[in-house]
């Protein structure tokens, strides 16, 4: 029993930052209907960037989010604009390859920059555990949660309640009505590109420090993301982070119960065995 | 206001308005009648900004405006209600009507305009938290003109308002852009209905095949013989 809470505890604490990495790829694919394969390595730069303020200046991890997430942001808008948007009217599958050279081109300069041994980034939060009833809860997932949760909370305040969300969900729900009532539809999509990339620098900022990373860790959280966002069901926001913790916790029960190759598939098990049922995700709509 | 001199828009090589001349006075009601394809959407669409125009200009108000981009004619008046009268399926009519106010920063402004709205088109005053999605045809038609009357327009421009709404609806909604009409709302209305474009406008102008073949005022229109050859004895 202690065990099944044990497993349950962790995997939700990841899962939550996973449904942030997978809501950052939700949002820039409902207004802008790109798949980016280099999501993940994105946020593999941003963990890569938090060890370098660490080594250079002894930057607190966690307080680096002030630094890494605007730089994400900026970034963000300045890949759709200048690498990305040329190809918007083109097929699809061409920005997917964009992206896909992307992730290519960041490995490689993240290798040179910083060599293919595995890293971590140190804290002061890295060993401290909490016991509570014979479960114990290591205090930097629960940070990453923390943080993840916070975000996510607030990306949603932001998207029902500002003018810039509410043009977010027209662009999303009927992109000829937004333009012809004056929406600067490649402003909103740049923008919302750029939050994306924010918000999974933010999930990699939080997961640094507990999560090992190399220069090629990112395909995984792609695949990741991807099975996620069309688990939660395209483009549904709240669908894609509730599926971010299913996803931890069939993780973890993986790892726990079933372990070796098999318990690592196991997530994907669980994908497929949805799909069958519910092709549309779990929380997909018909549209 | 509106002066538009020799507009010509193409997709690609297909020429879709050929050279039109337009003028539309303040508080004017001017129809754009024409069969189907005639370029009458096409032409609507370079007015407000969302196509751009290959040749010719646009005047304002005495200013240039021919490559100005939807926002910046929206801020100056000119306002398109979108089409297809499904807006924003899975916003409520309030968050519908925000989008299109959401140029005007001040919330106590807009909050007034969403009363002059609700004045117009009480029905949507009941349904505020309804999903636009869920609503009828003839409200989400109210709710797009509304998006439109948020952005405080001087020219409103309509695409095919009455399309698929019931007989009564139609007249409703007539009946209240007759009665902003009024008020001082200039207006540019596409119709295929040419009885009733020209029972409510007071000019209009007949495109056919990207040209315009005749203008003069819709009683004119009404009774000239080449009109009622062409699409009166259809009906």
């Amino acid at each position: 029993m202690e065990l099944l809470i044990q497993v349950l505890v962790q995997g939700v604490l990841f899962g939550g930052t996973l449904g942030l990495i997978a809501l950052g790829a939700s949002i820039v694919y409902s207004v802008s209907g790109v798949v980016n394969f280099a999501h993940g390595d994105f946020m593999v730069l941003a963990m890569y960037l938090t060890l370098t303020l660490y080594t250079l200046f002894g930057f607190e991890p966690y307080l680096s989010l002030l630094i890494v997430g605007p730089l994400m942001y900026f970034l963000g808008q300045a890949v759709f604009r200048w690498l990305l948007r040329p190809l918007a009217d083109r097929h699809v599958l061409l920005v997917a390859q964009l992206t896909l050279g992307i992730v290519f081109a960041m490995q490689g300069i993240l290798l040179l920059a910083y060599g293919g041994e595995v890293q971590r980034v140190p804290s002061a939060l890295a060993t401290v555990n909490f016991d509570i009833g014979g479960v114990v809860i290591r205090a930097a997932p629960l940070v990453a949660f923390v943080i993840s949760l916070i975000f996510a909370v607030g990306f949603w305040v932001m998207l029902q309640y500002t003018d810039y969300g509410r043009s977010v969900r027209a662009v999303h729900q009927n992109p000829a009505a937004a333009a012809r009532m004056g929406v600067r539809i490649k402003t909103v999509q740049y923008r919302t590109f750029g939050l994306g990339l924010a918000m999974v620098a933010v999930a990699g900022v939080a997961l640094a420090p507990t999560v090992p990373f190399e220069p090629t860790s990112g395909l995984q959280y792609t695949l990741t993301t991807f099975i996620i966002m069309i688990l939660g069901g395209m483009g549904n926001h709240l669908g894609t982070l509730i599926a971010g913790l299913l996803i931890g916790i069939a993780t973890a029960v993986g790892e726990v119960y079933i372990s070796g190759p098999v318990g690592q598939m196991f997530p994907l098990l669980l994908f497929v065995a949805v799909l069958l049922f519910r092709p549309k995700g779990l929380f997909g709509t018909a549209s | 206001m509106l002066d538009v001199e020799d507009l010509t828009v193409a997709y690609g090589d297909v020429v879709a308005v050929n050279s039109v001349s337009l003028r539309i006075a303040e508080g004017e009601f001017v129809a754009l009648v024409g069969s189907n394809n005639a370029g009458k959407s096409t032409l609507v669409n370079a007015i407000s900004g969302v196509v751009p125009a290959r040749s010719g200009t646009k005047t304002w108000n005495g200013e240039v405006v021919t490559k100005e981009i939807p926002e910046k004619l929206v801020r100056r008046g000119i306002v398109q209600v979108a089409e297809g009268h499904q807006l924003y399926p899975h916003m409520s009519v309030r968050e519908n009507l925000l989008v299109g106010g959401r140029l005007q920063k001040d919330r106590s402004k807009r909050n007034d305009l969403m009363e002059t709205v609700f004045e117009v088109f009480p029905r949507l005053k009941e349904r505020t938290r309804q999903q636009a999605g869920t609503l009828s045809g003839g409200e989400q038609q109210m709710v797009a003109i509304g998006c439109a009357l948020m952005a405080e327009p001087t020219l409103l421009l309509l695409d095919e308002p009455s399309l698929g709404l019931a007989p009564n609806l139609v007249d409703l909604i007539f009946e209240k852009l007759a009665v902003l009409n009024s008020e001082g709302l200039a207006i540019l209305l596409v119709e295929q209905n040419l009885e009733l474009a020209l029972n409510y406008s007071s000019r209009g102008y007949v495109i056919e095949r990207g040209d315009i073949v005749l203008e003069g005022s819709s009683n004119d229109l009404r009774s000239d013989n080449r009109v009622i050859a062409a699409y009166m004895g259809l009906s």
